[in-house]
């Protein structure tokens, strides 16, 4: 079933006598990168799961429904962009429930005081001099990005990603507009941060 | 109206992603040729993209149990009725399968019992030795192919003349 394109296996999901056969490989298909994109929101390996199981249960029950329904899938969009914009409200939902949400929120990368994690250096790969300049600026270009908005580190880890504007704008319901402002505005603050910290 | 550098640099930015419109991709295309800000501006945009896939390209993507995920998310979904859950609902349906049972029967005997019935066996008339008429029935003599002689008796009305 490698070959068939996710359209194809979320129509057979809806239509089909094998409705759960298909559902299984549209979700061994996306679960490791749903569980991904959700990690990166939720830095909990086991709530990320759980958010991630919680997403394919959703989508799938919306699958079931018939095309007219609310929150059914309507196929105007890729499936992929779909579930993530399903992922990405679960999390919201997520920080609205925890704690943690309103921590987060406050801090923005305006904020952030540069102290990033130790970095590990194994001296067999190149001339360590630069490979620890190196990590240092990976650490401290990760540790920018995490210190964004929960939306512009979400639209610029889709656009890392390689999601064109429009699929962004799905998962996040913006519109194209806004998105490709807020990845302009984006790479202008790590690029601040990076040169206020010598890193460029 | 000329878009000013301010306002260029969304679209700037829109352009080197590969996200704007013919007409739009002209526009930057047009004022990068003159703009040293906005060419510079560009550079910098290309490098900060080049350092953020850099810094994000080793990140693995986790071990997910597919197993374990699959059984707790196929137990929440509703799938609906598999066939055999479908073909048991119509079973349960007494005016559904009574007829369909007895029409199964009468097939089931049918097919079963043509292959023991032996098929007409047809005679070939060769030939009429002699008709004899007394009685008022009509006999014939005939010889088939076998040589075996067969005795026809008529009644006198059907014999043929």
């Amino acid at each position: 079933l490698v070959f068939l394109s996710d359209e194809q296996l979320v129509s057979k999901c809806q239509t089909g006598f094998r409705k759960r056969h298909y559902a299984s490989v549209l979700c061994e298909r996306h679960s490791a990168y749903v569980t991904k994109f959700v990690l990166r929101r939720v830095d909990d390996i086991e709530v990320a799961k759980d958010i991630a199981q919680e997403t394919f249960v959703n989508a799938f029950n919306s699958l079931m429904k018939p095309p007219n329904k609310e929150g059914s899938f309507r196929g105007d969009c890729p499936f992929k962009s779909w579930l993530l914009g399903i992922a990405y409200n679960q999390c919201n939902d997520h920080w609205r429930k925890s704690a943690r949400r309103h921590q987060k929120s406050h801090v923005t990368i305006d904020d952030f005081d540069g102290e990033v994690s130790p970095i590990q250096i194994s001296s067999e790969q190149g001339n360590p001099e630069e490979k620890l300049i190196e990590e240092e600026r990976k650490a401290a270009v990760r540790a920018a990005v995490a210190q964004l908005s929960e939306l512009d580190k979400t639209t610029i880890e889709l656009h890392l990603d390689g999601f064109r504007y429009e699929e962004i704008a799905e998962i996040t319901q913006s519109n194209v507009n806004r998105v490709g402002s807020r990845i302009f505005y984006a790479k202008k603050k790590i690029r601040n941060y990076l040169d206020k910290e010598g890193l460029i | 109206m000329e878009k000013t550098c301010e306002d260029m640099g969304i679209l700037l930015s829109a352009y080197l992603d590969g996200e704007v419109t013919e007409v739009d991709r002209l526009k930057v295309e047009d004022h990068l040729a003159t703009c040293l800000t906005c060419q510079r501006l560009a550079r910098e945009l290309d490098a900060t993209e080049e350092i953020l896939k850099k810094a994000f390209s080793d990140t693995t993507q986790p071990e997910v149990g597919m197993t374990g995920m699959w059984t707790t998310i196929a137990s929440r979904v509703d799938f609906g009725p598999s066939i055999w859950q479908r073909l048991k609902k119509l079973i349960q349906v007494r005016w559904v399968w009574m007829p369909a049972a007895i029409a199964t029967a009468a097939v089931a005997v049918l097919v079963f019992l043509t292959p023991f019935q032996s098929p007409e066996r047809r005679v070939t008339i060769t030939r009429v030795e002699s008709i004899s008429s007394r009685s008022g029935q009509v006999m014939i003599l005939q010889a088939g192919k076998t040589s075996q002689p067969i005795i026809w008796i008529l009644p006198e009305k059907e014999g043929v003349g």
